[in-house]
């Protein structure tokens, strides 16, 4: 089941709220857990064995975490101290062994079968659909277990709201990534109060609006390209491409954490944000910490810090630079154009690293231009998989000669009247300046009213069938 | 004050769910409001937006009112026996039949037989008093097949069901409907290529409405050769998995208008030999977004016009040789 679905803003949503709000305290994590199977096993029921796979990895991860915390005096331990570490390993083998298997073997044994020789190359391609949520689900839960081993003094033997924190529907599927601290309290008790409800619906809206009215929308002009070809777009239209799936990407992926962020407030829980106007920022740095933040802390966390940061020289700082963006490349998909992605924000973080970062942050106007470039040119790499067509849109992005063939050469004028103003509704909600002006009137009928209609809306335009997969779930 | 504002918007949420939910839920059609977890690759080659919605005749006033039928026409077995039925009656010996008069190699899109402003030329000339109507197949043609000489009443989504009432600007000659199209101007040839778009109706009425467009244009431009094309298959992965827009009801389609051009004396062309992979669907890497070819290819398609009609005419402008053939 998907947010901005009408079984779930019309049914789901609604009925669990208010058994959830009916229910005692004291239950209501069990309701949140016993709701969040609900939610995955209707949206898995076609493969209900992912269901399974996620309960049993769910209780192998408590049991896991239970062990790796035994704080008991050595003394009367049941395992020694080494032990731990055993089980840290197990946990680890555990949980990358599963996303291994699910997202990268295939990819793997494809490329080894195109390398070996003829009779070597028969190595099974396996390339099952992955079960939803994996990858947030993976880092989440090594989170917690390396947390444990680093001695944080969670209470590994409180099952439910453990089971709860590692499978709580509103972020299961594509996060934000939380810690176990930053909710244990809220999971132990909380408190829910009228203005946390108001919060969270208001967010749930906002995040509704951007993913439906502006993500869904907009990515139609990309999709429209892909149906054209490459060769056969005209450079104008290229740009307007690239910019169409820049501000898809970034309103489908805000637009969910806005609403996981809502459902947090609704349910009493504060999730950490995931983004913060990411477009406007002077460097690729600079737009690394505020885009996709809690995936970026938790490589900042539990790959870059342990492998010494940039404390150990400017070598080792490069070295780990470059470990932490092919995995990041990687942990987007199991491809070569991610990995070239990868290297490619390697190779601007590390010129930003040797200087340029502190001169585009003193020439602002410049830092924008250089961004304005950045970044729809490194989502290109993202979103393009086949490396041919990769090199002919920049080809056409440049007018380079030879890769254009039967252009329509009116092409962006066509598609500039469909798209224009929704391109450039999607620049101005980029910018902060819409919040500004919210929060202004936030406590007004207007804004109740506004975001009403935007919810409504929502409703109308799934109704009517204009809906489209989030495209994070990919990952 | 401040507790009066946070009871404010939770308050209207609620009341709006509780008036406007059931308007929702009652009609939802669970094909379009699917709650199973997305696949991002079929999300990805989703459907075109022009086939995105279901139509119902009784709303949109089709003249079908055979609502029990409809289920009926839709039954798998129906629409092969439908195929079936029209192969058997196969338009095959009929001279109106340029593919089978001069059958075209399914050679696939990428050889293309000419190239070159000569060529160009040549195709322009041959289509200077020609009209396209149709579909985004058509719009694809209009702007990818370097025709410039032919008219185009074509858009996106365009439906049987609203061709004449649609206004649609026409290159070089303004907003118009199709009727003051028709009556501004002579044509030589008309090509009709529409139906896809249809699929979501009673298949009886798609039929109706179908002969009557051949019979309208007929009547208005009596001196116009009438082609009338068949449907584009769609990818076989996309035919798996949709139900309306499928090769099996594309073919049904095709096979029927087969049959109308038989009657109406028409000629019918069927690209898709062009474009199919062995299976008979459309081949994969000649499409983006499983429905339509690319860019590309429709040079290729407008080569494959011009050939089969020329070939088609030439024989048809000599009797005796068909004759005897």
């Amino acid at each position: 089941m998907v947010f901005s679905s009408l079984p779930f803003l019309l049914g789901f949503m609604p009925i669990f709220f208010i058994i959830y709000y009916l229910m005692p305290d004291n239950t209501k994590n069990g309701a949140l857990f016993a709701a969040s199977v609900i939610f995955y096993g209707v949206g898995t029921w076609r493969r209900p064995w992912y269901l399974l796979l996620l309960l049993v990895s769910t209780a192998v991860n408590i049991w896991l975490g239970q062990a790796i915390a035994d704080k008991r005096p050595s003394i009367l331990r049941r395992r020694p101290q080494s032990a731990k570490k055993r089980f840290l390993y197990l946990g680890l083998f555990w949980n990358f062994g599963q996303l291994f298997c699910f997202k990268y073997l295939g990819f793997i044994c494809e490329n080894l079968n195109r390398i070996l020789p003829e009779s070597l190359a028969v190595l099974p391609v396996f390339r099952p659909e992955l079960p939803p949520g994996i990858s947030f689900f993976t880092f989440q839960v090594v989170s917690y277990l390396l947390d444990l081993y680093w001695g944080a003094s969670y209470d590994t033997h409180a099952v439910v709201p453990v089971a709860t924190y590692l499978c709580m529907f509103p972020q299961l599927i594509a996060g934000p990534i939380i810690h176990y601290a930053e909710v244990e309290e809220a999971l132990k008790r909380r408190r829910h109060q009228m203005k946390q409800l108001d919060q969270g619906l208001r967010e749930f809206c906002m995040g509704l609006g951007m993913k439906v009215l502006l993500a869904n929308r907009i990515g139609n002009l990309w999709r429209e390209i892909g149906a054209i070809g490459y060769e056969s777009i005209s450079t104008p239209l290229a740009w307007m491409g690239i910019a169409a799936f820049s501000f898809q990407l970034y309103f489908d992926f805000y637009g969910y954490s806005l609403m996981a962020r809502g459902l947090g407030w609704m349910l009493g829980m504060r999730f950490p944000q995931n983004f913060q106007y990411p477009y406007i920022s002077v460097s690729m740095t600079e737009f690394w910490r505020r885009w996709h933040q809690t995936l970026g802390q938790w490589f900042r966390d539990y790959v870059y810090i342990p492998l010494g940061g940039s404390r150990q020289g400017r070598a080792a700082t490069i070295r780990n630079l470059l470990i932490v963006w092919l995995l990041t490349g990687i942990w987007h998909g199991a491809g070569w154009n991610f990995l070239l992605w990868g290297l490619v924000l390697f190779g601007l973080i590390s010129l930003e690293k040797l200087g340029l970062k502190e001169w585009l942050e003193q020439n602002r106007f410049f830092g924008h231009v250089y961004m304005l470039m950045a970044i729809p040119l490194t989502w290109l790499v993202f979103a393009v998989s086949n490396i041919g067509k990769l090199t002919v849109y920049f080809g056409r992005l440049f007018a380079l000669p030879g890769g254009a063939k039967t252009v329509f050469g009116k092409d962006y004028i066509k598609y500039g009247k469909s798209y224009g103003l929704l391109l450039l509704a999607c620049f101005v909600f980029c910018t902060p300046l819409p919040r500004k002006l919210y929060r202004r009137y936030a406590h007004t009928w207007t804004a109740a009213l506004g975001l009403l209609a935007v919810f409504w809306l929502s409703v109308y335009c799934l109704y009517i069938g204009l809906n489209d997969p989030f495209l994070y779930f990919q990952f | 004050m401040k507790k009066n504002n946070s009871r404010r918007f939770p308050a209207l949420m609620v009341i709006s769910l509780l008036i406007l939910s059931p308007v929702f839920l009652l009609k939802t059609n669970p094909a379009q409001a699917s709650g199973s977890m997305p696949d991002w690759q079929e999300g990805q080659q989703s459907e075109s937006t022009e086939y995105k919605e279901q139509k119902d005749p009784e709303k949109e006033g089709s003249p079908s009112k055979e609502s029990g039928k409809t289920d009926e026409n839709k039954k798998p077995q129906d629409t092969l026996h439908a195929n079936d039925a029209a192969q058997d009656t196969s338009p095959a010996e009929e001279t109106t039949q340029p593919a089978e008069a001069d059958p075209v190699t399914p050679s696939g899109p990428e050889e293309t037989s000419f190239a070159g402003n000569s060529q160009e030329q040549t195709l322009n000339g041959f289509f200077s008093q020609t009209l396209f109507i149709g579909d985004s197949r058509s719009v694809g043609l209009m702007e990818y097949a370097g025709l410039e000489t032919p008219d185009f009443f074509a858009s996106s989504g365009m439906s049987l069901f609203k061709m004449w009432d649609k206004e649609i600007e026409v290159p070089g000659m303004g907003k118009m409907t199709l009727q003051e199209l028709l009556e501004q101007k002579t044509y030589d040839r008309i090509f009709l290529m529409t139906g896809i778009n249809e699929l979501g109706y009673a298949h009886s009425a798609i039929l109706k409405k179908y002969e009557e467009a051949a019979e309208s244009i007929q009547n208005l431009q009596p001196q116009a050769k009438l082609y009338l094309c068949a449907n584009l298959h769609v990818t076989a992965s996309r035919s798996d998995r949709d139900d309306t827009y499928n090769n099996a009801n594309i073919d049904w389609l095709n096979g029927e208008i087969a049959g109308i051009a038989d009657r109406r004396k028409a000629g019918f062309l069927d690209v898709n030999p062009l474009f199919d992979d062995a299976q008979g669907a459309l081949c994969s890497d000649f499409s983006g977004d499983e429905t339509h070819p690319y860019g590309k290819y429709y040079q290729r398609w407008g080569e494959w016009l011009y050939e089969t009609c020329r070939n088609a005419e030439a024989l048809e402008s000599s009797p005796d040789e068909s004759n005897t053939g």
